[in-house]
């Protein structure tokens, strides 16, 4: 039972900083998707990204972890972390899927990938940067709850990342790290979803609330920092124990005393289901209930789901949801790519984050050509103010960490997750996103 | 007043579960004289059960409820106590507490195990959605379930208490064990029984209280935590006083929500700390306990006194597998050595105080967590003197947790430090900030806190091979230390206080300043074992010192052995290699997270621990044949010797030493 203490406890902490980490494997349903046209996985485009990788002639060991036929990438996840078993597995599913789709291609510009699957386990994530250092070019798609152990080993040996989350603040305002979905400190990051849900409820955007577990506290209080900033008003802050709570009921009461019309919840679905269960006791539903986007899973539709038709219930997504399958070309592919490379892989958020975080990666590698260095990658990435994966997800300024102003919001059914807002494609809106005081503490290069 | 009402309404109903829950509590305490840690464990691996019959399966719900209740429950709860409570009749208090926390351990792996946790398990209450109204707030017809099922609870254990011979057994035991063996009794079936009950009430609580928290493990495990006040309320004798206890906390964290802001500064955040807080004055509150001598403990505990030379020689013998096994590890191993051995520096700390002292103390890791901070406060850079300060702040924190629990013994000492280690983690450690002298300290609020690895004398520590180094040098020393006290006066005195309190007090040594300094003492060391840790994951977070990391490593040094520095280290090395096998075999995961708890659970067997086996060996291979453990007198109350048969010199020493009259070993 080493670290036993450690699930709730960090899992929320994750929840709430990166907003992504998901701890559940099984996903969202998606529709079963015909191959064949743009869903070809024969082909090396994505969506608007042309030949993400296919043969080349590159040649030449021009950094760590290259040589003329290899390039040694390596991800982290923390599936062995005890407390929790097979957390956030599916970053390890879609490495191998996207591995698999780019060796079939021929690699990048003509060498393949050859992937490391590090376990951090959540408390071994400095000791799993020591070992990928000396012998890879980088990370990508990864993530781990406890990246804040590992962050400034990290940058201090130079090894670059392109993570699908990270999780503590010295990763997420880190150097050397190129994120999809930017979470930096210095924005009001659910920002987006919060104003686009209170423009469909009346007087809810100086009525809005808040549950967090005490871990992850200060988050609440800069989210709430940020909400003011945007003319917006908290009324109400409730802190619960990470070590769980005897009963939510007086969350509740004291959510709907203070007279919450929006609330904002950061942490697992089991807890979330336990206050909508004490929510359904009391009739008291907020007009919206908005949940941390790792809540786009099947498993809490089963959880919740009977509760659907109480009260509202919604979660966010800055990719194209998995129900759009059979409209949307891109996300169609992604699923094509991994039933052929990784059918085990579960349908959430993050998987799909991580599947954008290896885009990314592999779009500059293959810019940098034969010639492929750290220093190379960081270099074209440092250029990326408009990433989009080829459409996959929101549009975000990748080189400067900057919040997406961009996203959608599902709503959940007694099945499961249906599109509630806007009525196609993402909604973007520049005055929901809020500068609010860095914490200042993102891993840098000494001197 | 309406809202008044209405938190009233949430708190009894939280009440009723913790009555329930914190019955169980004492009645296997006053049974068996064994605080079961692993009560919460037992109802909420019941509650899985349930949910895996009734929902998984379809059962009848009553069908369901019936099997958990009457017939698992009841059987685990007294195959524990055959099995395993029954053994540690003469086992130090030290023991007792692993050997309960093993058996938590051991069930919260299991059933991490069976039940992986990244499935939806849906679990509903009893006649879900309907429910009355009482002062504006519904209440659910599962809240009022709870709440009959706690008034049923009470006049059940009453009428079996009162009425019934087993119940008059149950009260027998308490007052006079052997007493009771006269009179025809049979202690140790009283005993299975209250366990089945015991088990059976744990059981009920779990089901209660699982659609409240959803079936998830550590919340359904922690929970109970909040019962321990109500069970000290009660005197851990008095039922009536718990059921009082119970509402006191379940009306405390009710108005807490609702009367508290979550918000303003340090004692905002002091409402999830409330139950512990109650824990703590509860006990405090207790009248003084008779100080007195104990029976028949010195054949099972070990506490052998090495000569200095062949200390030095094992500790210079440790640095020099350091040097030279560094250059052999990967990145990987040495990172699982050097936690180990960090942990080990801890495990080390507490040889003195559990070991020597007979003090149980829970908070060995909060009181390294304030050894991090303190490094990582003072000494950003690595200066050794963040080491000193790590050492001095846990020193003076160890002192001062040790005041207001100086009085207490064995259990209730063991239940007010982890009152102190859970208020830390729940409320001062996850602050942002806390201002001490006008200084701003930064805590782990805002995820974590960086902890330099030590420069000492211009040599950086800084790679992880010199941390192993350095790591080995630093538990070195710290052995040798504990080596030089067990061979002292000092050392003496602490076995004596462990012996017979009354005697030492008697003999006018002087409990208070020998308890305080040997708490100060144990609590520098864990703070610099803290430091380190931190170093060697460069930055750490609150849960890395919380109350539940204590029990690991409390529970290793105990299986190597808390009678001795090898012990110690023999509990480091079990923890690397659990942790190296893990990693190696990454499918051997959910067995390794079992296995501490079935080697805590081993202790039943030999509370020596593995030091004391290996001792044995080697003494047996040496001496050409199996040497054994002298063989442990029957069961004889002391004033009782001699009755039967004539007094042989044993009986003497046994004589003397529950008259205080001997010398230390």
């Amino acid at each position: 039972m080493f670290q036993v203490a450690l699930a709730m406890v960090l899992v929320a902490g994750a929840c709430g900083h990166s907003s992504k980490s998901s701890t559940s494997s099984s996903g969202t349903q998606a529709p079963t998707v015909t191959t064949g046209g743009a869903n070809d996985i024969a082909s090396g485009d994505f969506g608007t990204l042309k030949d993400v990788c296919g043969a080349g002639s590159a040649k030449g060991a021009t950094d760590v972890g290259v040589t003329d036929t290899e390039i040694h990438v390596a991800t982290i996840s923390d599936p062995g972390f005890t407390a929790n078993p097979g957390l956030n597995k599916e970053l390890f599913d879609v490495a191998d899927g996207f591995v698999g789709w780019c060796n079939s291609l021929g690699g990048i510009n003509g060498r393949k990938l050859v992937l490391d699957k590090l376990d951090a386990k959540v408390t071994e994530y400095k000791a799993r940067i020591d070992e990928a250092c000396p012998k890879t070019l980088a990370l990508a798609g990864d993530g781990s709850v406890g990246d804040f152990a590992g962050a400034q080993a990290r940058v201090d040996c130079g090894l670059v990342e392109f993570p699908a989350f990270t999780a503590s603040p010295p990763a997420a305002d880190a150097q050397i790290a190129w994120q999809t979905q930017p979470n930096p400190t210095d924005q009001l990051n659910p920002g987006p979803p919060l104003k686009l849900l209170s423009s469909k409820i009346p007087d809810s955007w100086t009525n809005q609330g808040g549950m967090i577990f005490d871990v992850a506290k200060t988050n609440q209080e800069r989210n709430c920092q940020g909400v003011a900033k945007l003319g917006g008003k908290c009324v109400y802050q409730g802190v619960l124990s990470a070590a769980g709570e005897a009963s939510y009921a007086p969350f509740v009461q004291a959510s709907k005393a203070a007279g919450v019309k929006e609330l904002f919840w950061i942490g697992d679905e089991h807890t979330a289901t336990a206050i909508l269960k004490a929510m359904s006791d009391q009739s008291a539903f907020p007009a919206g209930f908005l949940t941390s986007p790792n809540h786009y899973t099947e498993s809490f539709v089963k959880l919740a789901g009977s509760l659907a038709g109480q009260g509202k219930i919604y979660t966010y997504s800055q990719s194209v949801p998995f129900e759009e399958a059979g409209t949307n070309p891109l996300i169609a592919k992604y699923l094509s790519i991994m039933s052929k490379f990784s059918p085990n892989a579960p349908h959430t958020g993050l998987a799909v984050t991580g599947f954008d975080a290896w885009l990314l990666f592999a779009t500059n590698a293959k810019a940098c050509g034969s010639t492929l260095t750290r220093a190379c990658l960081s270099e074209k990435a440092a250029t990326v103010t408009q990433w989009d994966a080829g459409g996959l997800q929101t549009p975000a300024d990748v080189a400067h960490n900057r919040v997406s102003p961009c996203t959608m919001l599902l709503e959940m059914t007694s099945t499961g997750w249906k599109r509630f807002a806007p009525d196609s494609g993402f909604a973007c809106d520049a005055t929901s996103v809020a500068d609010i005081p860095g914490l200042g503490l993102g891993a840098k290069k000494k001197g | 007043m309406d809202t008044f009402l209405t938190y009233t309404v949430f708190g009894l109903s939280t009440a009723a579960i913790y009555a329930v829950a914190a019955s169980g509590l004492v009645l296997t305490y006053t049974t068996s004289g064994i605080f079961n840690f692993a009560h919460g464990a037992i109802g909420m691996f019941a509650a899985f059960v349930y949910w895996q019959l009734r929902f998984q399966w379809g059962w009848p719900t009553p069908v369901a409820l019936v099997v958990v209740l009457f017939v698992l429950a009841p059987l685990f709860g007294a195959i524990l106590e055959v099995g395993i409570m029954r053994g540690l009749e003469k086992a130090s208090e030290a023991v007792r507490v692993v050997v309960a926390v093993a058996v938590l351990s051991g069930l919260v792996g299991l059933a991490l195990w069976i039940w992986p946790p990244n499935t939806a398990r849906p679990f509903s209450g009893f006649y879900p959605g309907s429910k009355i109204h009482i002062a504006g707030a519904a209440v659910t017809a599962h809240q009022l379930i709870s709440m009959g099922c706690a008034i049923a609870v009470a006049i059940g254990l009453a009428l079996i208490l009162r009425r019934t011979r087993a119940g008059a057994d149950m009260r027998a035991v308490v007052d006079n064990r052997a007493l009771l063996v006269v009179f025809g009794g049979r202690p140790d079936r009283v005993a299975a029984l209250s366990w089945a009950i015991g088990a059976s009430l744990a059981a009920l609580a779990g089901i209660l209280i699982a659609p409240a928290l959803q079936l998830s493990v550590l919340p359904l495990t922690l929970l109970v935590v909040n019962a321990y006040a109500a069970a000290i309320i009660g005197r851990l004798s008095r039922l009536p006083a718990t059921f009082v206890g119970a509402l006191i906390i379940g009306l405390a964290e009710a108005y807490g929500v609702g009367y508290l802001s979550s918000r303003g500064g340090f004692f905002g955040g002091i409402r999830p700390a409330i139950p512990v807080l109650i824990l703590f004055v509860a006990l405090l509150a207790l009248p003084h306990a008779r100080l007195r001598g104990q029976l028949s403990r010195r054949s099972l505990d070990w506490f052998p006194s090495p000569s200095m030379s062949r200390a030095v020689a094992s500790a210079g013998a440790l640095v020099v597998a350091a040097l030279v096994l560094g250059p052999h590890l990967g990145p990987a191993n040495l990172f699982t050595a050097n936690r180990a051995l960090a942990l080990g520096i801890v495990a080390l700390s507490l040889v003195p105080l559990v070991g020597y002292a007979g003090q149980v103390a829970l908070c060995q890791m909060s009181f390294a967590g304030i050894g991090a901070l303190a490094m990582a406060n003072t000494a950003p850079g690595g200066s050794p003197l963040g080491l000193v300060a790590a050492f001095v702040v846990a020193a003076v924190a160890g002192a001062i947790v040790a005041l207001p629990a100086l009085r207490l013994r064995g259990i209730y000492l063991a239940l007010a430090t982890a009152a102190f280690a859970v208020a830390l983690d729940r409320w001062v450690f996850i602050q942002d900030a806390i201002r001490l002298f006008g200084r701003k300290i930064p805590l782990f609020g805002i995820y974590s806190v960086n902890v330099a690895r030590p420069r000492i004398g211009g040599v950086s520590f800084g790679s992880n091979r010199a941390q192993l180094v350095l790591l080995a040098m630093v538990f070195a020393l710290f052995a040798l230390l504990v080596v030089a006290i067990r061979r002292s006066a000092y050392g003496r005195m602490l076995l004596a206080m462990r012996e017979s309190p009354a005697a030492c007090a008697t003999l006018g040594l002087r409990l208070t300043v020998t308890k305080l300094s040997v708490f100060a003492l144990s609590a520098g060391m864990a703070g610099v074992g803290g430091a380190l840790l931190g170093g060697v994951h460069t930055a750490v977070a609150a849960d890395t010192f919380s109350f539940f990391q204590t029990l690991p490593v409390l529970l290793l040094a105990v299986v190597g052995g808390i009678g001795t520095v090898n012990g110690a280290f023999l509990g480091a090395v079990l923890l690397g290699l659990f942790q190296a096998v893990a990693r190696i075999f990454p499918s051997t995961n959910n067995v390794i997270n079992v296995l501490p708890g079935l080697a805590g659970v081993g202790l039943a067997r030999n509370p020596g621990g593995l030091a004391s086996d290996l001792h044995m060996a080697v003494a047996g291979l040496r001496a050409g044949r199996p040497r054994r453990r002298p063989a442990e007198s029957a069961e004889v109350p002391v004033e009782w010797i001699g009755i039967d048969r004539a007094i042989t010199p044993a009986d003497v020493a046994a004589l003397d030493a529950a008259l205080g009259m001997s010398s230390a070993r």
